[in-house]
């Protein structure tokens, strides 16, 4: 499958937050980065161990619950291993039933049909301003 | 950067886009179509024209003391058909007077017209930035 085949797979089970499923598409050596990850959350996760239990942990703890998808737009580069998806993810928080609105552009990177790389460019200042998740 | 984006219009728009933030004598007039778009994603600005981005530049070259002075660890993907791509990198500077540098992560989407930009979509650390501006808000007072 190239990228933009493994994001399609991968979209539903995020916006479901199917974890069993993620984890699944998910490389033995992936990387999960989040380059502006504020202080006290790690920017670089390797391996899938580490990545799932960062992932179980941050999906046990938010009050996030994703809606929708807005504003995508899938870039697919002269690798088909490598796709850049801009979009703005639409989320309720259920804690204050707050409607949040938050952009988002990933480098998203696989190989064998499992996802190697997943690069998460996202605005620090609304999470802080959106709640947690 | 790979052979193929260096050569194609969006590579050549890019090429030019570098040379406008490293360069502060630099004039966009000669890097955007007239009806380019540049926005910035994460704090919501959207420049409309050449003029408004090249008023943008006049401004922030005349305000900010921070000098550009590499783009640090660029990676490049290219789209097919070459009017698009993407960049990811650290750009490095200098504050003027003073030894303290400045690493920011950034992230561009690109897309050109004959090998000027056509539009931007520039995505870079808010969080960084607020701070940044504080302190040499803080030097300046």
């Amino acid at each position: 499958m190239t990228a933009a085949e493994v994001f399609a797979k991968t979209r539903p089970l995020i916006m479901a937050m199917d974890m069993p499923a993620i984890f699944d598409l998910l490389a033995d050596d992936c990387v999960v980065e989040n380059p502006y990850a504020p202080t006290g959350m790690p920017a670089r996760l390797e391996g899938k161990p580490r990545v799932v239990e960062h992932l179980n942990a941050q999906f046990e703890r938010t009050t996030m619950r994703f809606e929708a998808v807005d504003s995508e737009v899938i870039h697919e580069t002269t690798d088909p291993n490598t796709i850049v998806v801009e979009f703005d993810m639409l989320a309720e928080d259920t804690r204050t039933g707050a409607k949040i609105r938050r952009t988002m552009v990933q480098i998203f990177r696989v190989r064998e049909d499992k996802i190697v790389l997943w690069r998460d460019y996202w605005n620090p200042l609304a999470l802080s301003s959106q709640g947690s998740g | 950067m790979t052979e193929s984006a260096v050569e194609s219009s969006a590579g050549v728009a890019f090429g030019r886009f570098q040379d406008l933030i490293l360069r502060r004598d630099a004039d966009p007039r000669g890097v955007y179509v007239a009806d380019a778009v540049h926005e910035f994603p994460f704090d919501g600005r959207v420049l409309r024209g050449v003029e408004e981005i090249a008023a943008q530049f006049t401004q922030g070259r005349e305000k900010s003391p921070l000098h550009w002075s590499k783009f640090d660890n660029l990676v490049v993907y290219p789209m097919a058909g070459g009017e698009e791509l993407v960049a990811e990198y650290d750009l490095l500077g200098t504050i003027a007077g003073t030894d303290r540098e400045v690493s920011v992560r950034a992230l561009v989407v690109l897309r050109a017209a004959d090998g000027l930009v056509a539009s931007v979509r520039e995505y870079f650390n808010p969080a960084q930035a607020k701070a940044l501006m504080e302190e040499l808000m803080g030097e300046r007072s």
